[in-house]
Formats: structure tokens, sequence, C-alpha cells
């Protein structure tokens, strides 16, 4: 008998699916997976899906936004020996919660389009619902996560936390700095793990995967409004875009 | 008798919908697709952010799309703002826009409308008999992502294409390689054409509106007429023609044209291109006829347009002189415009308005699912009479090939939410 399977469930719920597509556009390495791993539930790929088998790891995808989403996620967390926050959505809400630091005109509008869509208006990542093994940040992820991920979980170890910002991978890269350009940039305060790929592409970190450990948030918050010369609402905005949920990002964006 | 067909979770169609029907007597009486997906209320959350941060956020609308949602709001933003781009910067964003359309339709094709045809539950079935067949899919699919990635420099959600051009261009051995690569995969994306039309559909039928995209009185993916053999609207008066409406068993919006439902996608632009030869023959050894108004085709007009696209993909990489792609300052000012393109499944709407600053203060997003939506329930309710005599299992199976042959994109069809700015 060959070795016993580790039972796979990827789960979404509200988001763009990108970080699923990211899993498919693994391609070969995807097939390959499959040697270790059986795929429960799939449903972007695979019908039959219930939510009724137990699996050993789940990776969720999305945010929940409505009761009904919030029991999905606890039901696959019960179902779950492991659960993987899959991407930036599941991780801080992303871009779906950017409504919730709307102002009031907005906000009033939205309330009114809200009866029969049931939002929630405090949108959050899932380890604020579910008790969350591990993350895999980022808006997409990497594939390179999702392989290592995975196969930590097969040798039996602990995921490592990153303790460097985006800044150390972006030097390494030999990237101009932008901050020193006078362009507005996170990488400074942002959890690496992506290889600086957007200043690789000369566009400066926008912080999709939110903010390292030690990150010095309001240093930087400070930074792009004086040293920079953006304004208010500019700088609000860029810490909002993506994990504007964390405390750190939230306290500034309300008071800063 | 009353009975209930209810599918709780189409699956392998990105997002997450139900399909209910009901049918009294033998007639069927109701039918909704019951979108269930959260809404993000993406025209709301725009509201009050820069124009610089606008297409960063529309392409998390969709992880299948992203780059159409991208290009949209650029050209848009452009409009609005007056700024022109040059020949080689427009030509850039049309091949990233074919590497998209190419990307979301063998992602369908290959991993999610394929195991249908081999009565296989999943792509993971497949792989385990027709190794060859997926093979093929992940060629084709590692192609459009190589386009992706040299112009917009990753796979999902593009980095490089921004307001006023790009911050970074492909360089010209880059291109050289694509071009190679281009060519040796066009054998590929025939052999998909062949597999594609061997498969049998049901013999049905439905002329409703088809409508597409035209620039200078061709078919193209970016275009500035919105037509079908009947209509003929400029896209600044997109909402003339559509009418956007809410039901309200559905986190999406549905659209009609008056009262009339309407296609959108890739068979709708395939009934309007010219077919070559070596596509006609493989088609009229099958007897297949273009144009066709039977939905179950546009699996196998998604296989001809990534074929007749990667052509195109080679004449354009031709026309670029990376010395001219850059990223031109661009000044904002107050204003309003909209852009409309052929995004993989059919004629995606972005409008908006700008103030003197470039603070977005009004949106609109319209996506082909949306529009599509209408027409998906009134062909389930056509073809479903002729379902009715077979076992319950059966039927859903029809009908979720139905709906996948669409290829609906619910992340895409959710993000509404009217907000009425005075």
């Amino acid at each position: 008998m060959g070795k016993q399977k580790k039972r796979l469930g990827i789960f979404s719920l509200t988001s763009c699916d990108g970080c699923q597509i990211t899993f498919l556009d693994m391609d070969e390495d995807f097939l390959d997976l499959l040697d270790n791993y059986e795929v429960i539930d799939f449903p972007l790929i695979k019908d039959g899906t219930n939510l009724f088998e137990e699996v050993d790891i789940a990776f969720v995808e999305g945010t929940p936004v409505n009761d009904e989403e919030i029991k999905t996620l606890q039901k696959i967390r019960k179902l779950s020996k492991k659960l993987v926050a899959f991407g930036t959505c599941a991780t801080f809400g992303g871009v779906t919660a950017i409504k919730d630091f709307s102002d009031d005109k907005i906000k009033k509008e939205i309330k009114k389009d809200n009866e029969y869509l049931n939002l929630h208006d405090n949108i959050k990542g899932i380890g604020d619902i579910v008790k969350v093994d591990a993350y895999i940040r980022g808006c997409p992820p990497t594939k390179f996560e999702i392989k290592n991920l995975l196969q930590t979980f097969l040798d039996g170890k602990e995921i490592e936390h990153r303790k460097s910002p985006v800044c150390i991978e972006c030097r390494k890269n030999g990237n101009p700095c932008f901050l020193k350009e006078g362009i507005a940039c996170m990488g400074s305060i942002t959890y690496s793990g992506c290889d600086s790929i957007c200043i690789n592409n000369k566009f400066p970190c926008y912080g999709c995967r939110g903010p390292v450990e030690k990150a010095n948030a309001d240093s930087l918050f400070l930074v792009l409004k004086n040293k920079i010369g953006m304004n208010d609402k500019e700088v609000k905005n860029m810490f909002m875009l993506y994990a504007g949920t964390n405390k750190r990002y939230s306290n500034l964006i309300k008071n800063g | 008798m009353v009975k209930k067909i209810q599918i709780d979770y189409i699956t392998k169609i990105e997002g997450h919908a139900k399909l209910y029907v009901k049918i009294d007597e033998g007639i069927v009486k109701d039918v909704r697709m019951e979108v269930f997906e959260g809404a993000r209320l993406f025209e709301s959350l725009l509201i009050g952010k820069k124009y610089d941060e606008v297409p960063i956020i529309t392409s998390r609308i969709c992880g299948v799309c992203p780059q159409a949602h991208s290009i949209a709001s650029i050209d848009a933003i452009e409009k609005a703002f007056g700024h022109v781009p040059n020949k080689s910067i427009e030509t850039l964003r049309e091949l990233l826009l074919i590497g998209q359309i190419i990307k979301s339709h063998t992602l369908h094709l290959y991993f999610l409308a394929l195991p249908d045809f081999f009565n296989k539950r999943s792509v993971i079935e497949l792989a385990k008999e027709q190794k060859e067949v997926l093979n093929l899919g992940i060629r084709l699919k590692k192609l459009s992502n190589e386009i992706t990635t040299i112009i917009g420099g990753r796979e999902i959600h593009s980095i490089t294409n921004i307001p006023g051009g790009f911050t970074k261009a492909p360089t010209d051995e880059e291109l050289t390689t694509l071009q190679k690569n281009i060519k040796s995969s066009l054998e590929d994306s025939l052999e998909g054409i062949k597999l594609f039309s061997s498969f049998s559909v049901p013999d049905y039928s439905n002329k409703t509106e088809y409508l597409y995209l035209k620039k200078d009185e061709n078919p193209n993916v970016k275009g500035t007429v919105i037509c079908s053999d009947n209509i003929c609207n400029s896209v600044e008066k997109y909402a003339d023609l559509m009418n956007e409406f809410v039901e309200e068993y559905s986190s999406a919006k549905h659209v009609t044209i008056g009262e009339k439902s309407f296609f959108v996608g890739a068979l709708s632009r395939i009934n309007q291109t010219l077919i070559p030869d070596d596509i006609k023959k493989i088609l009229d050894k099958n007897s297949i006829l273009f144009p066709s108004y039977n939905p179950y085709y546009n699996n196998l007009a998604q296989c001809i347009e990534i074929h007749i696209l990667l052509q195109k993909a080679k004449d354009l990489i031709k026309k670029i002189d990376v010395g001219e792609v850059f990223h031109h300052k661009i000044t904002p000012k107050k204003g309003k415009a909209v852009s409309a393109l052929e995004a993989p499944r059919g004629i995606l709407f972005h409008e908006y308005s700008f103030d003197d600053k470039g603070y977005v203060t009004k949106a609109n997003i319209i996506t082909p699912t949306t529009q599509n939506l209408k027409n998906m329930e009134n062909d389930i309710m056509k073809i479903l009479p002729s379902l009715l005599d077979k076992p319950e299992e059966k039927i859903k199976f029809e009908l979720e090939k139905l709906i996948r042959a669409y290829d609906p994109c619910i992340s895409c069809s959710t993000h509404f939410l009217d907000v009425i700015w005075e």
C-alpha cells in the first residue's frame, strides 16, 4: 500500500478568485502535488463539493462579507485540521474592506442599497473570526509560497514567519529607492516574500502583503506626508488599499 | 405537479452561484441564476480615490480577467484627461488584452469545461487518463502567461500598465522570443479547435442580439461602436442601449436591451470574423457552421479565437517600437469618459467622472457576465422542456454544461451598487 495522501480543501469566500488561479497557474507543479495530496474540495475546478468531509489542510481565499459566509468559514474551520488564510483578502480583508473606510456620505448610500445584500460593515481578515494556522499573504500570492507551505506541511514542520520588509529584498535586487527619489513606497514596512516584484517592474510598493512585525507605520506615514508631500487623503488611501484593517494602519487612517 | 430542481453550488465556474428552476405540469415556470457571491461595491469604493489608484483597484474585481479591467480603467482615465497614448503603447495594451483573453479562455476550456466532455468530475480526474490533452491546455495557458508577464510584469494583476503608459517596456529580445513562441504554439491552438469541434453539442439555437465591438468598420477587441446585426450604437451612448436592473434573488445586476436578453462573448465575436481556411476545414469535417446562435458553441468559439488572436499577436509585436514605450506624465482635469473593450467574456464598460484634482466622483462598470445572465436564464428556460424526461442528475448535468459554456465570471458580476451623486 502506498503512503496515505493528505486531504486538501481549497475554498473561496468573496474575492476575485486570483489566489485560486495562482494555484492553477502552478501547472505541472499543481499536478505533481497530487502525488501527496488528495483534493477533497475545490469548487472552482471540481464538482461534488459539499463541505461534509474532513480535510487535513484547508486554504481559504477571500473574506466573509455576510452571515452566510461567516457560517461557511466556521464550518470549514471545524472540518480542517490546519487552516491557511490564503492571500491578502483572507489575511486583511483586502480591497473588499475599503468600503468600511468610506466617508459618511457614501456609507449612507451603501446602507440604503444594503437592505437585501446584508453586507457587514466591518470586513476583516479571517484570522479575526476563526483560528488560523498559517498565512500566505499577497495580492496575488506567489506560487513559491504555496508550494513551500504545502511541502512544509508534508514535512510536519512549522511555517517560519518573515521578519524583514520588502526593502531588504529590493536592495538585494539592486533597485533604486523610490522614497529617495521622492516617490511614495511602502516597501520599508511591508512583509517580504514577493521578491520586490512591483519595484523590480519600476512600480512602487503599495503594501499588498500588510505590515511586517516590527513595521514603523507611524514613521512612514509622516515621511509620506512631510517629505514626499502627499496630502492627508492620498496617504490614507494608500494605507487602506490592501491591509487597512490591521490595527496599526486603521489607527492612522482614523486618527493620523 | 410542481417540480423543483436546484443546484446549490454551480462548480467549475468562476465565483459562487446557484440555479433554481420551477416546473409546473411540465411547463417551466421560473429560472433563476442566484448569485450568492458577496457584493464588493467597487463602484462606491472608487469614489474619492485618485485616478492612479483606480486601475490597481479595478484589477482586483477579477483574478481571471484583471488586465481587461485595468486597461478599461486606464483608457477611460486618459480619455477623461484628454491624453492620447502613442501607437506603441496602444499596441502593447492591445497585446496585453489578447494575452488576457487567451489566458481566460484556456483556463476555462481546459481546466473547467473539458472534464464535462470526458464525463469526468474534474481536471484532476482528467489528468489521470488524458494527460496529452491537458498538456495541450497547459502549454497554451503558459504562453498566455508569458504574454501577460513580459508586458504586465506578472501573470495576475499586472504591475507595469498604468495611466500614461507603462512603467517598464519589454526588451526587443523578450519580444523576439515571444514572437517565436507564439509561432510554434499555433499548432497547439489548431489542435484545440480539432478537439473541441469533435464534441457533440445539443441541437439548439436562440438568435437574440449578439453584441460585439467594432473599430474602423472591423470587429476589434478595443472598439468604439457596439454592434449586432440590428444595432449600431456608439460606446459613449452605452447607457441609452443597456437597461441595468436588480433582481432581488441575486447579488449581481441584470442587463437587457429594452426588455430583451442578449449575448456577448467569444461566440458573438467569432460570428463576425472571417474564419481562415485551415480552421474552416476542421469545422467542415464536423459539419459545424458559423455564424451560430447555439450558446453551447461558445466553447468552440473560444478555441477558434485563441488561434486567431495568436496570429494577430504575431502581427502586433512587429508594430511595437520599445523605444516609444514609457510612462508619460498626465495631468488630471475635471471630466468624464467611458471606455469599452472586449474582455474574455464580452463587452466591458468602465465609466468615470473626475474632479479637477483627478479624484473619482462617479464610477459605473458593466461586466460581460451581468449582460449574459438574462440570456442564460432564457436559454435554460427554452432547453429545459427537452430534458424533462431524463433523470434529475442528468438534467442538472446538462444545465451546468450550458451555464459553463457561457463561462460566467461571477466575481465580476457582483460589484454593483447604485450610487447617484448630484
